[in-house]
């Protein structure tokens, strides 16, 4: 019985392997072999790694729903902290204020 | 708002509370969950829940723009309320327990909270119908790993199994909380906020908290939905009844104190 | 450390040269790829104390979730602790796979950390007993740890090498939280820049030993550089922590507890007042201030958590 092994590349020492592909075979050896000319003859790879996919858990379309985020996750991002620019000019402000009070204050 | 202030308030602080408390929970099992994997997934539900109350919160802010800032600002309420005006059941104040507790208490709740979200959608009041379909996305990984987990615990024998049926026990003791009535139902159900209290939900809620469990034979521990809506041991100090209506445990005081312990030092300052 | 007989073996095995060339061409090495005992030990010892600081280096900010001051707070709090427990994740995984010649699993390493045999960072044995202090761990902790993370993004090891690029993107959020909850602390009451000024005082010793000695150049340093285990020496890297930080301290209004520190203008180096290296050597060898309680915290969530792990890998009885 033939069954479908999912296909995986590494485009040069370092990389992660990424998804190219699947091919048809009978057992994993095969589907090794002949992922590499598959997807090999052209593109560059350094190594290759097939899986069947019966032992891959897929996500559904009514998991898909609950992958993302839909609430607020400004703290987890560079975008929640811009304020931290404000807080700076504020605080120099302040500093310089208060500098200026002690000069002032000096006889 | 004028008019609507009461049951809206009511029915926002109960969605906002419920998860407030049950996040700040989870949020204590962050770096001591039984492996590492796992601390992710629950510190992530935890942001959720706590993010959710905070959508909840700022709903209440827009609903009551004139409201006094202790009254509105979704920090204020956070963190400078006493327990007595918290409005979330006491199912989810109870400390964390075990880990079998942890997770039949979330799955209990997000079975509770996936039937309340569904009925808040046909919410006369628009902001919130809105908001719940956003919020229920988010929910469904809850219930999803609820689920899973139950059952891996219910598959497993000797210790987890015997952990597992004694927080299915304590969980259903503290389930009619869920369920409780209070004066402001009545006026929200006839202001078109809600379809229909809080009581309405014990039926499903059976029906599915039974279907989880059937599959590990434990499904005769959930009580009947009449024993639901009216638990004969009320709200005294250790019953399930009360939250709702602000008479809280002490481990609500316990956790308040620790939320609101930085806070509270100084309520005027910037954090 | 003696060589062993399997060292003197490879050191005539034609592999090594292989291995040296490969390294010298900019290639990674993957875990199942021949490689030297020695360099399978260095990596394997860096990448665990790695792993292990992340999980307790939870534990400081981890005890302030439950108390952090603004909704905006508790939630970056979480998710920074989240993070970091995300981080031991992904370095004991590939802990893991480097080290199964040895048989050792996540499990045995975490059973060495809790019983006092694995090594972690300096850091994480110190108290944080204000709100502060979670704002100078996320600014400074985590501003060293990136210098010493980002030095290691070229590292010839390619599975750590790969994690490290998330793991420092993430750092460099923390550190936003953190300098936005010093900013703030900065430009607040007087109560709070005193909480500043104390938390500052108290984290800057610590600081300063987190990147270790100076190092000598012993054979197993100059080892781990050529082969690009390691690239950076502890001093090149603690000398970038106080270009980056000294001068915001010093803008912000603040001080650091060394009269000595100063940059020399001619050599743009930094001079500080020598910080007690036998405090480092006791800390790192598990005489911390709060290193026994940690250690019995985790040992604790390890032991409750035993029936879980035992119950998810026991597969059903046959029904």
């Amino acid at each position: 019985m033939l069954e479908v092994y999912e296909v995986f590349g590494q485009k040069a020492s370092g990389e992660p392997h990424m998804h190219v592909g699947s091919v048809l075979a009978g057992d994993r050896e095969l589907a090794y072999v002949l992922a590499k000319e598959c997807f090999a003859r052209r593109e560059e790879y350094v190594s290759l790694w097939v899986v069947a996919r019966r032992h891959v858990r897929k996500t559904s379309p009514e998991d898909a729903q609950m992958i993302p985020h839909t609430t607020d996750r400004r703290y987890r991002l560079g975008e929640g902290y811009r304020i931290s620019v404000e807080r700076w000019r504020a605080l120099q402000a302040r500093r310089r204020a208060e500098a200026a009070a002690r000069d002032g204050a000096e006889p | 708002m004028t008019g609507r202030g009461g049951p809206l308030r009511h029915v926002l602080l109960s969605l906002a509370d419920d998860e407030l408390v049950l996040g700040h929970r989870d949020s204590e099992w962050t770096a001591f969950a039984p492996f590492i994997e796992e601390d992710v997934a629950l510190a992530s539900i935890a942001q959720d829940e706590l993010s959710h109350a905070a959508v909840y919160l700022r709903l209440l802010a827009e609903a009551e723009p004139d409201a006094p800032e202790d009254e509105r600002d979704p920090d204020r309420l956070t963190f400078l309320r006493g327990p007595e005006a918290f409005r979330n059941a006491r199912l989810l104040e109870r400390p964390n327990g075990d880990w079998a507790y942890t997770c039949v208490r979330h799955l209990a709740y997000d079975l509770f909270d996936d039937l309340r979200l569904k009925a808040l959608a046909r919410s006369g009041y628009r902001p919130l119908a809105e908001a719940v379909d956003r919020l229920a996305r988010e929910e469904r990984y809850h219930l999803v790993h609820g689920r899973t987990w139950l059952a891996r615990l219910g598959e497993a024998e000797g210790e987890a199994r015997e952990r597992l049926a004694l927080a299915v026990g304590a969980v259903m003791a503290d389930a009619p909380g869920l369920f409780e009535e209070s004066p402001e139902d009545e006026l929200a159900v006839a202001a078109g906020i809600v379809p229909a209290g809080p009581a309405a939900l014990a039926a499903p809620w059976a029906e599915a908290m039974r279907a989880e469990l059937a599959p590990i034979g434990l499904a005769d521990r959930v009580p009947p939905p009449e024993t639901l809506v009216r638990d004969a041991r009320g709200d005294g100090p250790k019953g399930p009844l009360g939250g709702r209506r602000g008479r809280h445990t002490d481990d609500l005081s316990a956790l308040l104190s620790a939320l609101g312990e930085v806070y509270r030092s100084d309520p005027r300052a910037s954090w | 450390m003696a060589q062993t007989e399997v060292e003197r073996t490879e050191a005539e095995d034609p592999r090594l040269r292989e291995f040296e060339a490969r390294i010298e061409r900019g290639e990674k090495i993957e875990a199942d790829d021949w490689m030297p005992e020695e360099y399978r030990r260095q990596c394997l010892r860096l990448i665990l104390t790695h792993a292990n600081s992340e999980i307790m280096g939870a534990l400081p900010e981890g005890e302030w979730i439950t108390r952090a001051p603004t909704l905006h707070r508790k939630l970056a709090v979480l998710a920074k602790v989240q993070d970091e427990i995300g981080h031991a994740q992904l370095i004991y995984r590939v802990a893991e796979d480097l080290a199964q010649p040895y048989g050792k699993t996540r499990e045995d390493f975490i059973e060495d950390l809790v019983a006092g045999r694995a090594k972690f960072h300096n850091v994480f044995s110190y108290p944080a007993p204000t709100w502060a202090d979670v704002g100078v761990i996320a600014w400074l902790v985590d501003g060293a740890a990136l210098v010493t993370q980002s030095s290691l993004l070229e590292t010839s090891y390619g599975p750590y090498a790969r994690i490290l690029k998330r793991i420092c993107a993430e750092e460099a959020i923390h550190l936003k939280h953190g300098e936005d909850i010093v900013l703030t602390l900065a430009g607040g009451t007087e109560a709070q820049r005193a909480m500043l000024q104390g938390a500052l005082d108290r984290w800057w010793r610590p600081l300063l030993h987190f990147f270790g000695p100076p190092d000598e150049v012993s054979p197993n340093t100059a080892r781990a550089m050529r082969w690009r285990i390691r690239l950076k020496s502890n001093e090149e890297m603690r000398q970038q922590f106080l270009s980056r930080y000294v001068p915001k301290i010093w803008g912000m209004g603040f001080t650091v507890p060394d009269p000595g520190l100063r940059r020399d203008e001619a050599t743009g180096r930094w001079e500080y007042s020598d910080p007690d290296w036998d405090e480092f050597w006791r800390v790192v060898k598990g005489d911390g201030p709060l290193t026994a309680k940690r250690l019995a915290l985790r040992r604790l969530s390890h032991e409750e958590g035993r029936w879980v792990r035992e119950a998810l890998a026991r597969p059903k009885a046959a029904a």
